[in-house]
């Protein structure tokens, strides 16, 4: 896949995931597979089911993700297996929090059937003062 | 290799790494090979030559990491090439300046050979408020 098209797959990918973050947290199941890896603030938590748990189980409902910065490289050498690596960092508010949060996050993409890609691995991390 | 093997290896990089970049930058080059990828706040890099010298003129000489944050994930399915992803968030202290700027930082690091790795691709951004 030529480079221009990982980036445009990746700027899909991050309207996609903080467009169902903020209205559809339980859709987000839909970019995850039994063998996808997500570490939250430190937690690893392994395969779709125990991920689609841990974001319903987050302690908020409502929240606007503002993204600042979207970086985006192929993850592997050229002839490789084709993911992508995606690097985002922005802010999060919260309903009814005075301030928002900084976050910073990471997700390898990796295609599967027709043309579609699902999140390998995905970090997410709060950047705190 | 087993899981708690690569987080040794993501933690023995990242000692590496903020303690050459902080002390003898130059050998930095030492971790790219002539695929590898830096997006450095938004410019794209390619290959050990060009960010050798991109890190070499970076505006400051002395420099001082102090890392927050440290996550780690196989970057591949069960078999297949054993890459690491270090995801990383913290601080940098410039001499001379105030105030220390906040910053994340992902690395893909993939196996060498006789076990050492190399950086195939890495993504830096400053976190400002």
């Amino acid at each position: 896949m030529a480079e221009t098209n990982k980036e445009e797959v990746a700027s899909a990918f991050v309207n996609h995931y903080y467009h169902l973050f903020d209205n559809d947290r339980s859709s987000l199941s839909s970019i995850y597979n039994p063998t996808s890896l997500l570490s939250f603030e430190g937690q690893k938590i392994y395969g779709v089911e125990n991920i689609s748990n841990k974001l319903k189980q987050l302690p908020f409902d409502q929240c606007h993700h503002l993204i600042s910065t979207v970086d985006s490289q192929p993850s592997s050498m050229a002839g490789g297996c084709g993911g992508i690596l995606v690097f985002v960092s922005g802010s999060l508010q919260l309903h009814g929090e005075d301030h928002p949060l900084r976050f910073s996050q990471m997700f390898h993409l990796i295609p599967g059937l027709q043309g579609s890609f699902f999140v390998q691995n995905e970090m997410f991390r709060l950047n705190y003062g």
